[in-house]
């Protein structure tokens, strides 16, 4: 037995409804595929980016908004904790490493972060692609993708509370800004981090206590930048991060500093709920997406139903010429697979493109590189759908194949 | 080639009317037709002589009565049984030709081989091409939407021609031909039953197709009258 002859006589005879078939249920199926994929990726890209950052001690505030200022660098202005932790941290046998991040300058849209030079390598992680690393108050390492050259010389300007700006660009707020007695000189640029910081502009935080009229820290005018800071002269920071000797200590410390004044928190923790809250969210849209996939499912069901019937007399043909019901049966049931199948395969490429097209819209927005991947989850998704589309195809297939074929063919 | 004749006995077909009652459309009490007959079938238009070809072809199955064909009783097959044996001994040529419009000329010709095989082999695809040739059809890949009604009369009766049929039943082979495509399909039908000693059974209602038979029934009412 060969039904194909007949599957291509049948999808033939009904292009424009097979192709409007097809496009329904890719559509349908796009949005489940691209709403699985889309939130997996940013929830890898969002955890990516806060592995740098395993412990963040600031003022009490929100813990979501000092995540997403301190890892994400959006631009807030966080109330102050008192810069003298530094040192304290410095000393911590439990504390590896601690640097201060001082946010709230601008240049070309781009934000500058003030901190220490063994942050900016991630203690030790990084060395920079282009240049060196900054030596002195007026020297600046760029994230990979600030557009400024190596010697380049930049002004900073103030950040305007409410005022979001665009990366790479110098608008009328930052011109207004500029804090004119301060020049910094480009020097090193560090490799991709397929995060915010690679949109940051890392400066000495001596440097923005200096432009800032704070001091610079330290006892003497001129000497060597980063901790220890000097007890008495040291400014307050928005933010401390913090890389814990072991995982057992992070606990202590996070414990040490969630009173007197201060707050510490695991980003990864604050993300955990964010997650929570994104997969509840999820769970609604995949819910939704489900709906609609029922129904769209059931539309063309309908559709091919009434299609089936108009073509009673066709069938009863074939079984006046010797066709079993079975071959019937056959001939619609896989012409009805193969459109929910095709229409299937479209939405998943159609999903995964969504994807790709927000994930690449969402990166240019955040600077956080959200890269959408295929997983199990989609081919799980289109599994179901073929399933439940090969269980109406065999619905349409019994449709076809009942009655006695002379009704058919003498009307 | 088995040579197959048929015999009615005590057939009737009933249906149903708009208000559910039913009410016979045929009768045979008994009708024997000899193996390699031409046998017509005359009668005004809904007197059942459709009907009676559909009893004979096994698509349909009579409330009362037998049919026999050969050693097959047709009544103790199964729906798929009846498939078989019909595509298999029977070739049907309707009289709105029944074609797939979206199939060329040859793929409609070999379509009842796809019923029990992938594709057709290599002979039986040359038959098919031989037959098309031989019924005047030129270019077997123009899809048979296109055809005009006489080509599409010889495609179907191609198609009928395919498994070689030792039945060979038509519906009104000629009514909407003109009288060359007429004339060449009665001529096709009556060599092939010839060649291959079918019986050959054609319901019609024109008068040189039943001159050229050797009985001829009349259906009159759903009942089958004397031969002529």
């Amino acid at each position: 037995m060969n039904p194909l002859p007949m599957v291509w006589a049948d999808l033939r005879a009904m292009r424009w409804s097979a192709l409007i078939t097809v496009l329904l249920i890719g559509i349908a199926v796009a949005i489940g595929v691209a709403v699985s994929a889309q939130e997996r990726a940013m929830r890898q890209a969002s955890a990516r980016a806060s592995d740098d950052f395993p412990l963040i001690i600031g003022a009490p505030s929100s813990q979501t908004q000092l995540v997403l200022t301190a890892v994400y660098l959006q631009a807030e202005a966080l109330p102050l904790i008192d810069g003298n932790i530094l040192n304290t941290l410095a000393q911590d046998p439990r504390v590896a490493g601690a640097a201060p991040l001082a946010y709230g300058d601008i240049v070309q849209g781009y934000p500058v972060v003030g901190t220490t030079q063994s942050f900016v390598t991630r203690w030790g992680r990084l060395q920079p692609i282009e240049g060196r690393l900054f030596e002195q108050e007026n020297e600046a390492v760029i994230g990979f993708s600030v557009k400024l050259a190596l010697g380049d010389a930049v002004m900073p300007s103030h950040g305007v509370a409410g005022h979001a700006p665009t990366p790479g660009v110098a608008d009328e707020a930052e011109a207004e800004n500029r804090h004119e007695h301060t020049q910094l000189k480009i020097i090193g640029r560090l490799p991709q981090l397929n995060s915010p910081w690679d949109r940051a502009i890392l400066i000495p935080v001596e440097s923005v206590w200096e432009t800032h009229g704070l001091g610079n820290g330290h006892r003497m005018d001129d000497g060597p930048l980063g901790p220890p800071f000097d007890a008495e002269k040291v400014p307050n920071v928005p933010a401390i991060v913090v890389k814990p000797a072991q995982v057992a200590q992070a606990y202590q410390l996070r414990s040490t500093y969630r009173k007197n004044g201060t707050m510490a928190l695991f980003p990864a923790e604050v993300l955990v709920q964010l997650y929570q809250t994104m997969g509840n969210v999820k769970e609604w849209l995949v819910l939704a997406a489900m709906i609609n996939n029922i129904i769209v499912f059931l539309a063309i069901l309908l559709l091919l139903v009434t299609l089936v019937g108009l073509r009673r007399r066709r069938y009863a043909i074939l079984r006046a010429l010797g066709a079993t019901r079975g071959y019937v049966a056959c001939i619609v049931g896989l012409g009805a697979t193969i459109l929910m199948t095709a229409g299937c395969g479209v939405g998943l490429v159609m999903g995964w493109g969504g994807a790709w097209l927000v994930s690449h819209f969402l990166t240019s927005q955040t600077g956080i590189v959200i890269d959408p991947r295929p997983s199990m989850d989609e081919f799980r998704l289109i599994g179901l759908m073929i399933g439940i589309g090969s269980l109406c195809a065999m619905l349409l297939a019994a449709l076809a194949a009942r009655g006695e074929p002379t009704t058919a063919l003498r009307g | 080639m088995t040579q197959q004749g048929v015999i009615l006995s005590r057939v009737s077909v009933q249906r149903r009317d708009s208000n559910g009652r039913l009410f016979t459309t045929l009768s045979v009490a008994d009708l024997s037709i000899p193996a390699g007959a031409r046998i017509g079938l005359a009668g005004p238009s809904g007197a059942g002589k459709s009907t009676l070809l559909d009893v004979m072809a096994g698509l349909l199955v009579p409330a009362t009565g037998i049919v026999t064909w050969g050693a097959t009783v047709l009544s103790d097959l199964c729906d798929r049984e009846r498939a078989v044996w019909r595509r298999t001994y029977v070739g049907q040529v309707f009289q709105d030709f029944l074609l797939i419009p979206e199939l060329s000329i040859l793929a409609n010709v070999v379509l009842p081989l796809s019923f029990s095989q992938y594709w057709p082999s290599g002979e039986q695809r040359q038959r098919a091409l031989d037959l098309i040739h031989d019924l005047g059809l030129k270019d077997a890949g123009r899809r048979a939407a296109v055809l005009s009604r006489g080509e599409q009369q010889r495609v179907a009766l191609a198609r009928a021609l395919i498994l070689r049929p030792s039945i060979l039943l038509a519906d009104e082979p000629t009514a909407s031909l003109d009288q060359a495509s007429a004339t060449l399909v009665t001529d096709l039908l009556f060599d092939v039953a010839r060649q291959h000693q079918a019986t050959l059974i054609i319901a019609s209602h024109d008068p040189a197709i039943l001159s050229r038979m050797d009985h001829v029934h009349h259906v009159v009412a759903g009942q089958l009258q004397e031969a002529s």
